[in-house]
């Protein structure tokens, strides 16, 4: 045994909570404004004219709003319920972990302001403006005192691996925020970087893939390795292969940035560093996805009676189709064809809506009952209809996207015989036209899909009362 | 030393470790107490695992 005492331990669950909530809450209307952009690309008129509505504005509200609203949101939940669930310990601090609730929230709202204005820094996943930037600092010390602080205090022996895959993600986001948001105020709205030239490029990339790798990847393996077992009902399927999963994943991660800077001014040793460690970072990616998978070794069975399940194995199926794409992305040659391509998109969406989306909307569904004190969803159905609309949805997403970047990069790159270019841009984009308007159907069926999840957790609050149609196991039909 | 000496020295740094994790990690002596870890998630107050709560799948293949 681990443990060192069984007496009861009243946890904390309202911080929990109100994360939760606001997952939801911000996941519809990140996807909702990601619709929006997506219908502007078919009838261009949607912006109305309108300067804060302009796609140019819009699109870092929406990227903002999924990554760091949706996102993070689930990261804080998860982490405060995980962190205190295996450390059989109530969290360091309520207070703070209070702060982080409403500083978080005041830190997107302010997002939600200040982008569609136009106030913004035009670093891409770092826009927002330096007065919110420190306040994302201040909320994020908070969060390290509570989380580690909780980890100091822990009753158990060890530290369980999904709190080291969460205390990963939140000490590199910690260095990759300040690191790359040093700026010169020169007024209330607007700052300049103190980097410079292939130097800012570098910075930016080096935060910006690790936002990937960190907040998006490791956070999200911690929601994994905790989640996928809990609904399997069966630990993890090598606890061994997690440990070399986590050093391999967080010592690799951290110098692939430079792939998104091929064939650019940066020096050429810098772009083959980022290619060779990409390359390399599929092996502890897919182990992990194995490891995950393999952990519904024997219960395969489950998949087809559990949605929640299901939510959370074809997370895993989507983290290991983008953590074979990206790094075949990263090999030069490849990335000559892909870069600047809608291709990117569909690999960034499959990574967003397949991975970090569906190992989020499982993870909540496993959650709602317990936090609410319920003994299941209101309705199972509903968690089943979710999951074939957000399944549809990023299928249609991603090939289409896939089919308008290859399309794209191959028409850019032909020549005639006398080196002149075969076709022009305009020409180009009237060849994606058709799948524009297929990314935008996929995106409607992921929002509808997280339309029904609100409804069924409304529900679910609400009433202890499950859907009629659908009664408890035990109580007779 | 220059970028390319740097990280060729890194390089070499980071296979270390995780060769080193690796060896730590399948030792066979280790077995035992790593797949205790792996099971500790369930010595958890079992508030999730009560009777009262049913199990969350629907009564047919969907």
């Amino acid at each position: 045994m681990s443990t060192t005492t069984n007496q009861p331990v009243e946890y904390n669950l309202k911080v929990v909570k109100q994360f939760t909530i606001m997952t939801i809450i911000w996941g519809i209307i990140g996807m909702a404004v990601g619709v929006l952009i997506a219908a502007q690309l078919v009838w261009p008129a949607l912006n109305f004219d309108t300067p804060w509505l302009t796609y140019s504005r819009l699109r870092p509200l929406h990227t903002n709003a999924v990554i760091f609203a949706f996102g993070t949101s689930a990261l804080f939940a998860t982490a405060y319920y995980i962190v205190q669930r295996t450390c059989q310990v109530r969290l360091f601090s309520d207070k703070l972990a209070a702060f982080t609730f409403w500083g978080w929230q005041a830190v997107i709202v302010g997002a939600v302001i200040t982008l569609p204005m136009g106030i913004t820094t035009s670093k891409e996943y770092a826009e927002l403006e330096w007065p919110i930037s420190i306040l994302i600092v201040l909320v994020w010390i908070a969060f390290i005192i509570v989380f580690f602080g909780t980890l100091a205090i822990r009753r158990t022996s060890h530290i369980y691996v999904a709190n080291w895959f969460y205390g990963a993600f939140i000490i590199a986001v910690a260095m990759l925020h300040i690191g790359n948001n040093l700026a010169i105020p020169v007024s209330f709205t607007k700052s300049y970087s103190i980097y410079a030239g292939a130097v800012d490029a570098m910075m930016q990339w080096w935060y910006g893939h690790n936002a990937v790798g960190f907040l998006l990847t490791a956070g999200f393996l911690g929601m994994m390795y905790y989640f996928v077992p809990k609904q399997a009902e069966r630990p993890v399927y090598s606890y061994r292969l997690s440990i070399v999963h986590f050093w391999a994943l967080i010592t690799i991660y951290i110098w692939a940035g430079p792939h998104h800077l091929h064939w650019t001014a940066l020096p050429d040793w810098a772009q083959n560093v980022g290619m060779v460690m990409s390359v390399i970072l599929f092996v502890p990616s897919w182990g992990g996805m194995i490891n995950g998978i393999m952990t519904l070794s024997g219960a395969w069975h489950k998949l087809r009676t559990d949605p929640i399940l299901r939510f959370l194995i074809v997370s895993l199926s989507f983290y290991g189709m983008s953590t074979f794409e990206g790094p075949m992305m990263a090999i030069k040659s490849v990335n000559a064809l892909s870069h600047y391509t809608d291709w990117t998109i569909g690999h960034v969406h499959s990574g967003a809506l397949g991975w970090v989306a569906m190992i989020t909307i499982g993870a909540i569904y496993h959650l709602i009952p317990i936090l609410f004190d319920r003994e299941r969803m209101y309705s199972i159905r509903l968690i089943n209809t979710h999951f074939w609309l957000h399944t549809i949805g990023v299928v249609l997403y991603i090939v289409a996207m896939w089919i308008s970047g290859v399309t794209q990069g191959l028409m850019w790159r032909a020549v005639n015989s006398d080196g002149t270019l075969t076709y022009s841009f305009v020409e180009s984009l009237e060849a994606s036209y058709p799948f524009y308007f297929v990314r935008f159907v996929g995106g409607v069926f992921v929002v509808a899909g997280m339309l029904v999840m609100a409804y069924n957790v409304w529900k679910t609050i609400r009433s202890e009362q499950v859907r009629a149609s659908e009664p408890l196991v035990t109580q007779p039909a | 030393m220059g970028g390319p000496g740097f990280q060729a020295l890194y390089t070499l740094l980071v296979f270390g470790v995780i060769i080193i994790v690796i060896g730590w990690a399948y030792w066979p002596k280790n077995k035992d107490k790593f797949e205790r870890k792996g099971e500790s998630i369930f010595e958890d107050g079992e508030i999730d695992r009560s009777p009262e709560r049913k199990k969350q799948e629907s009564s047919k293949d969907e």
